[in-house]
């Protein structure tokens, strides 16, 4: 009996234990950040220091604003990742609509080549895409970091359509027995009803987008077009880095991701424990 | 017309199964342009640059195999893909193992889940620039936070970055601090996984770790292929942190080319993204792209293959 | 239910933000036309640097602007080469631009920068009268010019007064051998960690270079490349020792650390943990604002050269992209910058070396800096050398870089030249 209790409270307790543990190493790095943030240029490698600050300072977030213009920059990834948001939330439904609930001949071919898609390397696509844009004159706008979401990308499509598949037959069989068209079912049942499904792919766009490094350093040749994750870019100079500088900018860059994240993290674990993505 | 097709032997389509295709059609017609326009089109064109001397000025020349021929010879080729390599290797099992250990310990956590859940996902959506000047201070071999971690148990100082030997453990180290949406995915299909079973295993007396093999594991094994697949498909992409900690590192901007002591951080990505922007070898690069494109589409299928004779697909 | 609704009025929030954002481009996108619709037409100017430097650039570019009423100079930070290049191959790069002197061959024959001839035969100019020597060199490939140099950077040798007193020394070393000799006296070992470097090992570039033009030798020529010259094999046969005298990992760690702060506070000449250092001119502010007691003397050369310096030769430069909407416009003011009055201002702002012949000489460039007495007179007297002006400049650059840092990971000297030659015989 008693040897039981104490088997049982070990079994309680030592997840707990590994896991604050974990945890803590996980935050650690992020602590980092925001304590260099507030340290001077000259204790930014001085871990004696832990994770305190000799005379902390707001000066660094000062810097931040005359270094590099953070409001344009915060427009144009908001913009960007506004638009790919909306792409998303307007392309992504039907599309796995119609995989997940139409009876079509192309449905199984077109759903094994978006699987297979899931394969290719942006790195074949990425040359001649660049190509593609600079002949549409189109390098230099944000228009190649924004088009392409309208046209659905293949994993969302996918994580979509495996939610879709749980949404009953009956219900989209008992509009059409009452003459509803595919139109009006879609905008009437599925819309509604996947929305869990769409939140998850809306937060995941989000995410993505925000950060995106690679896409805004190939197509946003100025600074005019910088987004905030290039625009960290300000404070490497041509002979040093301002460690503290960046460090105050990530942190800033970290707040709308984290409000985001924290307004929306029940729908994503909610999308996520409903929906395809765990197979 | 319609007769003829009919002898064809082709199916005959009633006329609400042909309102479905034309719907089905519609419906997914975005996608279907934008596999055309922006996967297919652009995977036939890197094929037709691969055979040519190309840079983004002037207009591709014919030019043969000669681009595949010289990366053959080119040590940086073979050095890179030797570095993917190696930290796909690593990474994959790294990452599948600690975000199954992750999962498993949050399904055990009681109370505080969507905390800990929360602390495990944030890194992963952690703006990679930031994170990876994070890591460069964590990593410095004389005042780096882990050295200094690892010192209070007497291990002698790692030059993480600037030992060749080291430079792929670190990049996994990196990269494990990642694997938030892993978890998270991992944790949700735990969730599927039948209670009855694990109520019938503890009246066996079954274990904690004889449920997590003989249940756990097979319960949620589709959704691990799946998460391995895409590790791959990751590991080989793996991009962005060679490119800032090579900029970071070098203290210049400027230095287009080369990556860490003796190469040992040129990932193949990084290596064909020098080739395409740096020398503007565009040809070149096209023709790493599409020998990436067949090893990671090999791989996927083998794979595939092997999962499909030990796993049980739903 | 309730929480759906805060979700959407969230997503709401983010796509009325994003609209928003969107409409202050418009209004920008708008301003620039209206800039370029006006009396003066416009030329876009792109440059690497950033921060400070950056507002020292903006100056130039208003002095500019206020000097003719035919051309409005409109300039972006843009620090990324790579970036630069991805631009103007996207047809929407910048009119003018600046870059590095081994950039050009490439430059050059991928049809990026564009050919200065016919500007330069219709204005009269000759280049090398103008131009301090050696530093046009860099700028032409196959006998055409391509672009006019902006700094013309040497090296000097900094050195910690305090570590070397410490040590013994009261005065800088006077040729290389003593260099290398004060290098590995000056070095402590603690616990297998290196607490002082006395060799210049950081930053990782610029001192091998200078220990290997320090007896004459050279990296060769075009199409007649030398990896393995006499002074190469000195220098890493030198740093062979040393690095055997202290143990690889220590020296490795030192200097892979060091390198990731370099010119921070944390760099170790500036927090007085590195006795001797071979830098540019920029380095000389930053150890002034560090309080470092420190000295600056003109590069040693091998004892067996007598009076001879010797230096190590790069350029900045600027060029005018193929693809550029306003040529006439960017030479006018690539002109001004690198000949006229914009070239002093550089030169006395942002503290680098000049190019331009008739400022070796100008009193107020003289002043601006007391680290000119040095880098001036390297400049002057020392044999200017440049890296060979090879296609493939950069690999040239990765491939001896490598070399050097696999000596610093414990390779011997003789393997290290053997693979460098290898891979630089693939060369173009």
């Amino acid at each position: 009996m008693g040897e039981r209790n104490v088997k049982g409270r070990f079994s309680r307790v030592f997840p707990v234990v590994v896991i604050t543990l974990l945890a803590l190493i996980y935050l650690f790095p992020i602590l980092i950040m925001i304590s260099a943030s507030f340290r001077s240029n000259d204790q930014i490698f001085d871990t004696s220091l832990g994770l305190l600050s000799r005379n902390p300072t707001l000066d660094n977030f000062k810097n931040v604003f005359s270094v590099m213009p953070y409001g344009r920059y915060f427009g144009n990834t908001m913009w960007i990742t506004g638009m790919n948001v909306l792409g998303t939330i307007f392309c992504t439904p039907m599309i796995s609509y119609s995989l997940a609930k139409i009876r079509w001949k192309g449905r199984n071919i077109i759903f094994s080549i978006i699987m297979a898609s899931l394969m290719i390397p942006y790195t074949v696509t990425m040359i001649p895409l660049y190509k593609f844009w600079t002949k549409l004159n189109l390098v230099g706008t944000f228009w190649p970091l924004i088009i392409p979401a309208f046209f659905g990308y293949p994993f969302y499509i996918v994580i979509l359509r495996q939610f879709m598949l749980t949404i009953p037959d009956e219900l989209l069989e008992a509009a059409e027995i009452d003459g509803a068209g595919r139109w009006k079912i879609y905008r009437t049942i599925i819309l509604p009803l996947s929305r869990p499904g769409i939140a998850t792919i809306t937060i995941f766009t989000f995410m993505s987008t925000f950060s995106d490094f690679l896409g805004p350093l190939l197509y946003a040749n100025n600074s005019d077009h910088y987004t905030l994750s290039l625009g960290l870019y300000s404070f490497m100079n041509e002979h040093s880095v301002d460690w503290a500088g960046m460090m105050a900018a990530a942190t800033l860059l970290m707040i709308p991701i984290l409000v985001v994240f924290l307004f929306c993290q029940k729908y994503l674990m909610e999308g996520i424990s409903t929906s395809g993505l765990k197979g | 017309m319609r007769k003829l097709k009919r002898n064809d032997g082709k199916r005959t389509w009633s006329p609400r199964e042909k309102q479905a295709n034309r719907d089905g059609l519609l419906f997914a017609l975005p996608w279907i342009l934008g596999f055309l326009i922006f996967s297919l089109y652009p995977i036939i064109m890197s094929a037709y640059y691969s055979f040519t001397n190309f840079s983004a000025i002037k207009d591709p020349v014919w030019v043969g195999l000669k681009n595949y021929r010289m990366l053959m010879k080119d040590r940086l080729f073979w050095k890179s893909l030797n570095n993917t390599l190696v930290y796909v290797a690593i990474s994959v099992p790294a990452t599948i193992i600690l975000s199954l250990l992750l999962a498993a310990l949050l399904k055990a956590v009681k109370r505080g889940k969507a905390f800990y859940r929360s602390v495990f996902f944030l890194p992963s959506i952690f703006p990679v620039v930031a994170s990876t000047m994070i890591w460069l201070l964590v990593l410095d071999p004389i005042s780096g936070y882990l050295n200094r971690f690892l010192s209070l148990f007497g291990t002698p100082a790692i030059n993480w970055l600037g030992d060749p030997t080291w430079t792929k453990p670190a990049l996994v180290i990196m990269t494990c601090w990642g694997v938030g949406t892993t978890v998270v995915i991992l944790l949700a299909s735990m969730g599927d996984v039948p209670p009855e079973l694990y109520e019938s295993a503890s009246m066996d007396g079954a274990g904690a770790w004889t449920k997590f093999w003989h249940i756990t594991i097979p319960g949620i094994a589709h959704v691990l292929v799946y998460q391995i697949v895409l590790a791959i498909i990751n590991g080989f992409q793996y991009f962005t942190q060679v490119y800032i900690l090579c900029s970071a590192q070098s203290g210049n901007l400027s230095a287009g080319v080369g990556a860490g002591k003796k190469n040992s951080l040129l990932m193949y990505p990084l290596y064909l993204f020098q080739n395409a922007f740096a020398r503007l070898k565009m040809g070149t690069a096209s023709a790493m792209a599409w020998i990436l494109f067949i090893i990671v589409f090999v791989l996927t299928l083998v794979l595939i293959r092997i999962s499909d004779k030990y796993v049980d697909v739903k | 239910m309730k929480g759906k609704k805060a979700f959407s009025a969230g997503l709401t929030a983010v796509l009325m933000c994003s609209m928003m954002a969107g409409s202050t481009n418009m209004t920008y996108a708008a301003s620039t036309e209206k800039e370029q619709a006006g009396d003066r037409e416009t030329v876009n100017f792109w440059y690497l640097w950033g921060g400070d430097e950056a507002s020292y650039i903006e100056q130039i570019i208003d002095a500019y602007n206020a000097s003719q009423d035919k051309y409005q100079v409109v300039g972006l930070s843009t620090p990324d080469q790579q970036k630069v290049i991805t631009g103007i191959s996207g047809g929407n790069g910048p009119d003018i631009t600046d870059d590095f002197g081994t950039s050009i061959p490439n430059y050059a024959e991928q049809n990026i920068a564009m050919p200065l001839d016919d500007y330069i035969e219709k204005d009269g100019i000759n280049p090398e009268d103008v131009f301090v020597d050696g530093t046009m060199d860099e700028q032409v490939y196959q006998d055409k010019t391509y672009a006019f140099p902006i700094s013309a950077n040497v090296d000097a040798l900094y050195y910690n007064k305090d570590l070397l007193k410490a040590g013994g020394y009261d005065a800088p070393p006077k040729t290389m051998e003593e260099l290398q000799e004060m290098s590995s006296k000056l070095t402590t070992v603690e616990d297998g960690e290196v607490t002082q470097l006395g060799a210049p090992l950081v930053p990782n570039s610029y001192w091998w270079e200078c220990m290997t033009f320090a007896d004459g030798s050279t990296f060769g020529t075009p199409g007649a490349l030398e990896i393995d010259n006499e002074g190469f094999r000195k220098a890493l046969s030198w740093l062979e020792s040393y690095v055997k005298e202290f143990g690889s990992d220590a020296v490795n760690s030192f200097v892979t650390s060091g390198q990731a702060k370099v010119n921070s506070a944390q760099d170790p000449f500036l927090s007085g943990k590195e006795a001797l250092r071979i830098d540019g001119p920029w380095f000389y502010k930053m150890a002034e604002d560090s309080g470092v007691n420190f000295g600056l003397a003109m590069l040693p050369s091998y004892e067996s050269e007598g009076d001879k310096t010797y230096n190590y030769i790069a350029t900045s430069n600027f060029y005018i992209p193929t693809t550029a909407s306003n040529p006439d416009g960017a030479w006018d003011f690539l002109k001004y910058i690198t000949m006229g009055d914009g070239a002093k201002m550089f030169v006395t702002l942002k503290g680098d070396l000049p190019a331009l012949k008739s400022l070796l000489k100008d009193q107020d460039v003289i002043k601006a800096s007391a680290s000119y007495d040095v880098y001036l007179k390297a400049l002057s007297e020392s044999s200017l050398v440049a890296m060979p002006n090879i296609l493939d400049g950069s690999d040239l650059d990765v491939t001896l870089t490598n070399a050097v840092d696999s000596v610093v990971l414990g390779g011997s000297a003789d393997d290290a030249i053997q693979e460098a030659a290898d891979t630089a015989s693939g060369l173009e």
